[in-house]
């Protein structure tokens, strides 16, 4: 099923492709220079996560079902997929007049398109291309992603969506940038799927830039298919006394890695990540949480709650990093485990760096199965098991989902957990 | 709707290689309240917990029917659904389920898909009925037994059964730990329900709560046995000289019981 219709796999096609796209040289430019570190980047070896070995037709961009996107994502991710929002690729919004002129939503292939240097000196400042083979790939080959600009002092108070339809095979690089002017405020939600079937591969870049004062809200919801692998790096740099607010929900998916890291940069900067990770049947989900406080007066504050089902293998990574010189620092890393049955394995894993001794820090990790007397409880009052333990479930994510600050990605998580386990819970 | 009957024919429990229930016979019907009365130790929580079906306790041999059908045969749920209910001597707490929610499912679990109550429905009812036994409103919002006092997760089990309206309730301790005013809240919720619809159990090793629920039978279990049945002059001689006397009637050693 794979239609990998822009063969990109040799440098020559790759030039051919972004020349012919009317691409600035800077973009072919750093394009080839990534197709050329290829050869001396090995892939990563990861901790906790074993990589099978990927041959080069598993790595073929190729590309998605766009009509079928919608009907797709609906059922998915539970969402409409109208009105202010982006759906890639293709980069259509339906309605944009909810947005303040000056705000840049759109797809970002198209948006470097003769707008000159604009973005050149953005993109690759977070993720170097030379990170590992898959950074790498990706920046020699994405084709689309999101672009969201908010000018200074611009509070956009609709949350803005943005939606990523896999392909059904081959590989898909995406590439997403984020830039909010000093004072400006937004919701973003991202959200990815795909079809349900088919060995596809996704590896992905997000950065952003939060200037001083600024607020984001980043919501990333995911729900692909069980052969999706996921290879993502997202980075978020934090200016003066801005603030971050993470929502991950990882509900989908075969094998992932995924990092998500924030650099408290300057005074004042915050951020906190709410995670809420769901795994069955034949996935391995590694979601590694960073918070780099290299500033005075800089707080972080994640926690992650794992439900592991089936023979679903969960790692969580959370890791403060406290540089020295981040006087009056105040970081909180927990993390909470539910195993739902005898196959399913979890690692959860808080690291606390610490080098400066001013500092509030503080982290917890526990795992736990289901408790037999809650069972019996809820039983008794004539619940089935089934639902008995999604309400357990239910339960146990309540306090984190009460965390998140947007109504109706609470609703979308909760129905994507009662989904998802009204499959595997019996 | 035919008088509810629960059925119990020599029934026998264990604990791992441990017997706790040593054969009991026991009949209740619709309309009747049964006190099982008995020194700590004797099995009273192990018979109710074993009719409700929890999974440390097996029956290891004997019958028990509930309006003719076997309930030993059942998962817990589907007892619950027939009409039995344990109010719990200690309620699970269940963190981030509120009462209004646990409630709303077991109250459509018991009613059946179709006959299951709307949002709308189901919260007048359960306001309703929360009103009629005294208990706030914002309780319905708290997450379930978390936090509750003694009292207030009695009044919960008293709502839950209110609620559900059971065949045969049994009452596993429903006393204990409650100070006068919580204790008579509780006597007052039980008797609101008595009727030909419903047939109580009611486990204490107290006559305090039979002060104000007057029971029809009184049975005392002593060492996984009724070794005595009677009306309630049997509370008066137990509250006079407690359960030696029995044991001895019954040719039971002394003092076995912790």
């Amino acid at each position: 099923m794979t239609t990998s219709s822009t063969s990109l796999w040799s440098r020559e096609s790759l030039l051919l492709w972004a020349k012919q796209r009317g691409e600035p040289d800077w973009l072919v430019q750093q394009r080839l220079s990534a197709w050329n570190a290829l050869e001396q980047l090995s892939w990563p070896r990861w901790e906790r996560t074993d990589l099978p070995p990927l041959d080069d037709q598993r790595l073929q961009p190729a590309e998605s079902d766009v009509a079928g996107a919608q009907e797709g994502l609906r059922q998915q991710l539970g969402i409409t997929a109208e009105g202010k929002t982006l759906v890639l690729p293709g980069g259509t919004i339906e309605d944009r007049s909810a947005l303040p002129e000056d705000v840049l939503f759109e797809d970002l292939g198209q948006a470097v398109l003769g707008s000159g240097d604009h973005w050149q000196r953005w993109l690759g400042a977070l993720v170097p291309a030379q990170t590992d083979r898959f950074t790498a790939l990706a920046t020699a080959l994405w084709q689309s992603g999101t672009l969201l600009y908010v000018p200074k002092g611009c509070q956009i108070d609709v949350p803005l969506e943005s939606y990523l339809w896999l392909p059904q095979g081959g590989a898909w690089y995406s590439r997403t940038l984020l830039m909010l002017e000093p004072g400006a405020k937004v919701t973003l939600v991202l959200g990815s799927a795909g079809p349900r079937q088919g060995e596809v591969l996704h590896a992905g870049i997000l950065e952003g830039y939060v200037s001083a004062g600024a607020r984001l809200q980043l919501v990333i919801l995911q729900n692909n298919g069980a052969e999706a692998d996921l290879f993502l790096q997202r980075h978020l740099r934090v200016a003066r006394d801005g603030q971050v607010s993470w929502v991950l929900g990882d509900f989908g998916g075969g094998l992932q890695h995924t990092v998500t890291a924030t650099d408290l940069s300057e005074t004042g900067a915050s951020m906190e990540s709410w995670s809420v990770m769901v795994v069955g049947r034949g996935q391995h989900d590694d979601l590694e949480v960073i918070a780099t406080h290299d500033a005075p007066n800089t707080r972080s504050e994640m926690e992650t709650r794992q439900v592991v089902t089936e023979d679903g293998e969960a790692v969580y990574q959370g890791t403060t990093d406290i540089h020295r010189g981040a006087r009056g620092t105040v970081a909180y890393n927990r993390e909470r485990t539910l195993l739902l049955s005898d196959e399913a394995h979890a690692d959860a894993l808080p690291v606390l760096r610490i080098d400066e001794n001013d500092v509030v820090a503080s982290h917890a990790a526990s795992a736990g199965e289901v408790d037999p007397e809650q069972l019996f409880y809820l039983e008794s009052r004539g619940i089935p098991e089934p639902l008995a333990i999604e309400m357990i479930v239910a339960g146990f994510l309540a306090p984190l989902l009460d965390r998140i600050p947007v109504a109706t990605v609470c609703q979308q998580i909760s129905q994507l957990v009662q989904a998802k386990l009204g499959g595997s819970v019996r | 709707m035919a008088t509810p009957v629960l059925e119990i024919r020599d029934l026998h429990v264990s604990i791992g290689e441990k017997e706790i229930i040593q054969g009991v016979h026991l009949t209740i019907r619709g309309g009747e309240v049964h006190a099982i009365m008995g020194p700590n130790g004797a099995g009273k929580s192990t018979l109710a917990a074993a009719l409700m079906g929890h999974p440390a306790y097996t029956v290891t041999s004997g019958e028990v029917l509930l309006d003719g059908e076997d309930l030993l045969q059942m998962p817990v749920d589907e007892r619950a659904r027939q009409g039995l209910f344990l109010a719990m001597q200690y309620p699970a707490e269940i963190p981030g389920v509120s009462l209004g929610n646990f409630l709303r499912a077991a109250v459509n679990a018991r009613m059946g898909e179709e006959q299951g109550l709307s949002i709308m429905a189901f919260h007048r009812k359960l306001m309703e009925t929360m009103k009629s036994l005294g208990i706030d409103p914002s309780f319905a919002e708290r997450y379930v037994n978390e936090g509750f006092s003694g009292g207030e997760k009695k009044r919960s089990e008293m709502l839950q059964m209110t609620m559900l309206t059971p065949r045969i309730a049994m009452l596993d301790e429903i006393d204990s730990g409650l100070d006068v005013d919580a204790l008579r809240a509780v006597a007052q919720d039980i008797n609101r329900l008595r009727g030909p619809e419903l047939g109580l159990m009611i486990i204490t090793h107290y006559e305090r709560i039979l002060q104000y629920v007057e029971p029809d039978f009184v049975h005392i279990l002593i060492d996984g046995r009724l070794v005595r049945s009677g009306g309630k002059d049997l509370v008066a001689q137990i509250e006079e000289k407690g359960y030696d006397w029995l044991r001895a009637e019954a040719g039971l050693p002394a003092g076995t019981a912790e």
